[in-house]
């Protein structure tokens, strides 16, 4: 019996289980997802194996990456075959090879932060975006408040923003996207919202009615919609409180909600999420949301030791 | 060397020790501040003597409700010389005459709780307002996600919110505020927003660019300002509260107060919770210093004495 989630046109019946991981393998919690042209399904996790690879099936191709990524963040595709990860325990951002993870281009020093919200790249970035000319966006992150434009070739362009709350600030540069016109969506988490920029870093306007948007998806269109995975209430005040996420929501590209899913409390069930932090959809309109879930337990059952499994990774096949 | 804060036609005088309390008595913290119609204040606070009135100099003239207020929370005066008190801890609110404190009326069962998020008056109820026929607005508030509607003399009317983030729903509803024009004006917290409503529970519109608005005070005219009093999280990030903000009535900012971080140096905050404004424009905020002092200073006691309240006098 499938489970449908979803309203209107973005519906999707649950597809339990769907990665085959090989034998004592396992993600720990997933920091992002991407799928390449061919459907082929990018999970960089914080496991030993943080970068693992799946065809549509959910059957696993390889693994690369082991020992070199300290706290997988973020994943953009690129459009030659390559892969841009970001990785904010490390401070640094790395354009890959798809086949087997070969430095492309790295930016930043690993190991070596920027000090603590001086601007300077980077603190904990947090994520990449491509221009329609190439240039990079990073997204930066916990310990900065900017977003730096690099060009192609990783040389830093400009950067914008800085603490607060006024359009333009940013209270955890969570995650970043970019439209084939050139607009820049970021998840400017704390603040509950999604600021949307020119290319030059130029305020435009912000979407609303969001709790903590965290991990964000948009096809590469004109006026694309936007998935956001969405984190939780966790403060004392509200952890108790239903429909705030953990939760999944999907919107159009003036941030009017289309679809949402997601139970009214974070949990376990194949409906409900913990912490969906990197969601990809693929060709099909099949979506994928990876979760933190390790690390969001503690904050919403500080009294339930975790169990020994906790889904990080699910497929939601969009039904037509 | 006075201190000066604020910007634009917004600026202030910061007059430190201002209230003039009994030897030996304190505010310990205070949620809420109101001001009549001759300027006196009237500061709801958690300490042994939770209502205490002072003249604008700050010598204080009298005290009273002793013992009948567990957990002060929301002050909103009325314009018959009454004062509504709302009380979070004892889950009600009352009308009281602004000299002895005598209760004219009261809403909820003290100490007995609605159901959590029942929807139903009271859990943890936060504030109130008036609207312009009289009718009174109470926010539940932390143990609900509700806005109530009560007539002049305590009968529900109807309810409106539920738990969320879409536009009518709230997380923790902590304040409220009516203008001459009917609007109601929601201080919805932990949504980062104020939202604004018909009288009839309609959504109107929303402010945002905001962080964990949490005491607001509006001068009961047409179209008004709002001094908004905002939270911060924690002494990490710069620029994020706590801090008084001043917005005009589409919620566009017109003056700010406070330092980047949270402190207790005169310009600074810990917990600005309730705010009133008398009638020549001087701003009182009182703040909620003890519960937040923790959160913002994990490990290290509170100095004794921490400011509870303070005026800010207009420069005209």
């Amino acid at each position: 019996m499938s489970i449908i989630v979803g309203t209107g046109d973005y519906r999707y019946r649950i597809v339990e289980e769907w990665a085959k991981l090989p034998d004592g393998w396992s993600f720990k919690e997933v920091g992002a997802v991407g799928t390449d042209k061919n459907d082929n399904v990018y999970v960089f996790n914080r496991g030993d194996h943080p970068m693992m690879v799946f065809d549509r099936a959910g059957n696993f191709l390889r693994s690369w990456g082991e020992g070199e990524y300290p706290r997988a963040h973020g994943v953009h595709m690129g459009l030659d075959d390559s892969i841009y990860l970001t990785d904010d325990g490390g401070h640094f951002v790395r354009k890959c090879r798809l086949e087997d993870g070969k430095v492309l281009m790295e930016m930043g020093v690993p190991g070596k932060p920027a000090p603590y919200m001086s601007g300077e790249p980077f603190h904990r970035c947090t994520h990449t975006a491509l221009a329609p000319n190439g240039d990079i966006y990073v997204s930066d992150g916990y310990g900065n408040a900017r977003v730096h434009k690099y060009s192609p070739d990783g040389k830093l362009l400009m950067s914008w923003g800085e603490p607060g709350t006024d359009p333009g600030q940013f209270n955890i540069v969570h995650n970043i996207s970019c439209d084939p016109d050139g607009w820049v969506y970021v998840a400017d988490r704390e603040n509950h919202r999604i600021q949307v920029f020119d290319g030059n870093g130029k305020y435009e306007a912000q979407w609303n009615n969001l709790h903590r948007p965290c991990g964000i998806f948009m096809p590469h269109t004109h006026s694309p919609i936007c998935y956001i995975g969405e984190l939780g209430p966790v403060q004392p005040v509200n952890r108790n409180s239903p429909n705030l996420g953990p939760r999944v929501s999907i919107v159009d590209n003036k941030g009017n909600l289309l679809s949402r899913f997601g139970d009214m409390h974070a949990g376990t069930a194949p409906t409900a999420f913990l912490g969906p932090h990197g969601l990809a959809v693929d060709s099909h309109g099949d979506l994928y949301v990876g979760e933190v879930s390790w690390t969001q337990w503690p904050q919403f059952f500080p009294d339930t030791p975790r169990p020994a499994y906790i889904r990080s990774l699910q497929k939601y096949e969009r039904v037509h | 060397m006075a201190t000066i804060v604020g910007s634009g036609d917004y600026q202030y005088r910061i007059i430190e020790n201002w209230a003039k309390l009994p030897d030996g008595w304190s505010f310990k913290e205070v949620a809420a501040v109101g001001v009549d119609k001759n300027d006196n204040v009237y500061v709801f606070g958690r300490g042994e003597h939770p209502m205490m009135i002072f003249d604008r100099a700050g010598n204080f003239l009298r005290s009273w409700g002793e013992g009948q207020y567990p957990r002060a929370h929301g002050v909103h005066m009325g314009p018959d010389d009454s004062i509504y008190l709302t009380d979070d801890g004892g889950h009600f609110v009352r009308k009281c005459r602004i000299e002895d404190g005598k209760v004219l009326l009261e809403l909820g069962v003290p100490g007995v709780p609605a159901p959590y998020l029942s929807g139903e008056p009271f859990n943890r109820c936060t504030h109130t307002a008036l609207s312009p026929s009289g009718d009174i607005y109470v926010s539940d508030g932390y143990g609900n996600a509700r806005v109530h509607k009560y007539s002049p003399n305590g009968k529900l009317l109807f309810s409106w919110g539920e738990p969320g983030s879409d536009p009518g729903q709230f997380n923790l509803v902590h304040n409220i505020c009516t203008d001459a024009d009917g609007w109601v004006y929601v201080a919805d917290r932990e949504n980062h927003r104020v939202q604004v409503f018909d009288g009839d529970g309609k959504y109107e519109t929303q402010w945002n660019n905001l962080h964990r608005p949490c005491g607001l005070c509006m001068p009961y005219t047409h179209q008004p300002v709002c001094y908004i009093g905002e939270l911060s999280v924690n002494r990490l990030n710069a620029n994020l509260g706590p801090r008084v903000s001043i917005v005009d009535n589409q919620g566009k900012l017109l003056s700010r107060i406070g330092d980047p971080f949270a402190g207790t140096a005169p310009t600074s905050f810990i917990g600005p919770h309730g705010l009133a404004v008398d009638s020549r424009g001087d701003l009182y905020v009182g703040e909620v210093c003890v519960t937040l002092w923790p959160g913002l200073f994990p490990g290290q006691p509170h100095p004794p004495g921490l400011r509870a309240l303070q005026k800010y006098e207009r420069i005209h």
